[in-house]
């Protein structure tokens, strides 16, 4: 009983001894380990295949590495430093980006590219007469969100079915009703609202929705050049990095002269609120994205 | 237990592992990448408002953009069934706003000069006539596109467009009547639940023609029947607050 009690403390005392032996296992120490990179037997010693001139080398790229990075500093000022992570234990230092697109990479990059758009438009808000024509539009992108530009309306116009019934059957003119025949004008874009929206689940479709003020002349039925504020929106919804379908919210404002048949003049304030389907060419070639 | 002993002993003695940089050339380094090909491709894995088999109900204003004699201010009350993520039911209750347009009151006041002159005018009362005054509409709802926008660099709203189209009834008081209408539309989604709903809708609908009496402003109002008919197309934009039960 006494023999095999022996035997068995001398198994674990062997146990024990081969532990504290065997474990000679050279692992990198991870970056912020307490771990000293001379522990064990090889950390001293160079590893196989690294001659003199590699050390060399590295010892540039090491210098070069530590030299202060030009690009990667900060490019406004009053903008944080973020402390760059050496160690494991720096992770808790780092602070929340605070610069992330919510929605990355724009499809569609407008910067430095122009923008043609031709649109087919009709007037949502004039009683009396309905108006069709056709837009055209022409900008230029300094930014992303940012963009002038030169647009231009030409409409046709014809009676609606009360201005017709009011002549014919109630003896009611609407001469002194004025509309518009095209304007003419420039605007500034602000591009701000970026978006992606997929069409039954199976296909994405980038979009931006941007808005628009400008000022111009709108030419009237009545042969008067009137001043214009023009207001506006559109959805743009790409569907190549050079094209894109849209669609265009619009109001102008003037003061239009209106001559009644008597000969007398008066002003009246018009708000022409236009919708408008159409087609929008980006050039030159995006090459940046 | 010897064995036991041996295993153990064998595993300690043989965890002797060298870990190495290794060094690939850059120009050994993959330059392509390929995209994984899906069988069913989802473009939108999870949504963040999901609306499936959900009620959605909205109360909004909107204005008939193109109405010549009448108020055409309107207040607008709905509720939508969404069988799924693309197709819903949609009721809605208009309700017109009583009065005239600024258009209205100049004719009702009429043009009278003294001698006469040419642009003179009786005066007309639209307000006589049968109009809109409230009605309910029953449509079919196709979402076709969903997405979300970056309207900050910080936040993100969801949104989908639609298309509508349906039959209703419309009240006139004295006379009532069909109508069919159609429209698009977009849903701003400020949370899961909550959002802005953005429509343009054409009404057309048959109805009594108010040019075809006399319409004076002293008189009683004629009976529906003494009108005669023609079609309206009525631009409508609206806007309501939706919340998905």
């Amino acid at each position: 009983m006494g023999s095999l009690r022996l035997i068995y403390h001398l198994r674990i005392a062997l146990i024990a001894v081969m532990l504290a032996l065997s474990p000679r296992v050279l692992a990198q120490s991870l970056p912020g380990s307490e771990l000293p990179e001379s522990t064990g037997p090889a950390a001293s010693s160079e590893p196989s295949g690294n001659s003199g001139s590699d050390i060399e080398a590295e010892d540039i790229y090491d210098k070069a590495d530590s030299a202060p990075d030009k690009k990667s500093a900060p490019r406004e000022r009053g903008e944080k430093v973020q402390p760059e992570a050496q160690n494991l234990s720096d992770l808790a230092k780092l602070a929340p980006f605070s610069d992330i697109a919510v929605i990355q990479r724009r499809f569609l990059p407008k910067t430095g590219r122009f923008e043609a758009t031709a649109t087919g438009f009709t007037n949502l808000n004039n009683p009396f007469y309905s108006a069709y024509g056709v837009g055209l539009a022409f900008a230029y992108y300094l930014q992303e969100k940012y963009a002038v530009g030169l647009l231009g309306q030409f409409a046709t116009t014809a009676a609606r079915q009360v201005t017709t019934d009011l002549e014919k059957k109630r003896g009611i003119s609407t001469s002194n009703l004025v509309t518009a025949r095209g304007f003419f004008g420039a605007n500034l874009k602000w591009n701000p609202i970026y978006g992606k929206i997929t069409w039954l689940n199976k296909t994405i479709v980038p979009f931006d929705l941007n808005f628009d003020l400008g000022l111009g002349m709108t030419q009237t039925t009545s042969n008067q050049s009137e001043p214009t504020l023009h207001l506006g929106t559109a959805q743009v919804f790409a569907y190549s990095k050079a094209m894109a379908f849209r669609w265009d919210l619009g109001i102008n404002t003037y003061q239009a002269t209106v001559t009644d048949d008597l000969g007398k003049t008066t002003k009246l304030t018009q708000y022409d609120l236009f919708l408008g389907i159409g087609v929008s060419f980006y050039f030159p070639e995006a090459t940046y994205r | 237990m010897t064995k036991t002993i041996w295993i153990f002993l064998a595993l300690l003695l043989s965890a002797q592992a060298f870990a190495e940089d290794i060094e690939v050339p850059e120009e050994e380094l993959a330059r392509e990448s390929t995209l994984p090909v899906f069988n069913r491709r989802r473009a939108v894995l999870n949504r963040n408002v999901l609306t499936a088999e959900r009620i959605e109900v909205g109360l909004g204003a909107g204005m008939e953009a193109n109405e010549p004699y009448y108020n055409d201010y309107m207040m607008a009350l709905q509720g939508t069934y969404n069988y799924n993520e693309t197709q819903a039911l949609n009721i809605t209750g208009l309700y017109w706003a009583p009065g005239l347009s600024s258009y209205g009151n100049q004719l009702k006041a009429g043009r009278k000069h003294s001698p006469a002159q040419p642009n003179d005018f009786a005066a007309f009362d639209a307000s006589k006539a049968p109009h809109p005054a409230w009605g309910l509409f029953a449509n079919y709802e196709y979402i076709a596109y969903y997405g979300k926008i970056s309207v900050t660099k910080q936040n993100v709203m969801n949104l989908n467009l639609f298309g509508i189209f349906g039959l209703g009834y419309i009240n006139m008081g004295a006379a009532s009547t069909f109508g069919f209408n159609v429209g698009v539309g977009q849903n701003f989604f400020f949370t899961k639940n909550v959002g802005f709903r953005f429509d343009l809708r054409w009404l057309i609908f048959q109805g009594p023609d108010p040019t075809s009496k006399a319409l004076d402003p002293n008189q009683a109002a004629p009976s529906a029947n003494a009108f005669s008919n023609r079609i309206f197309y009525n631009s409508q934009l609206g806007l309501a607050l939706v919340y998905i039960l």
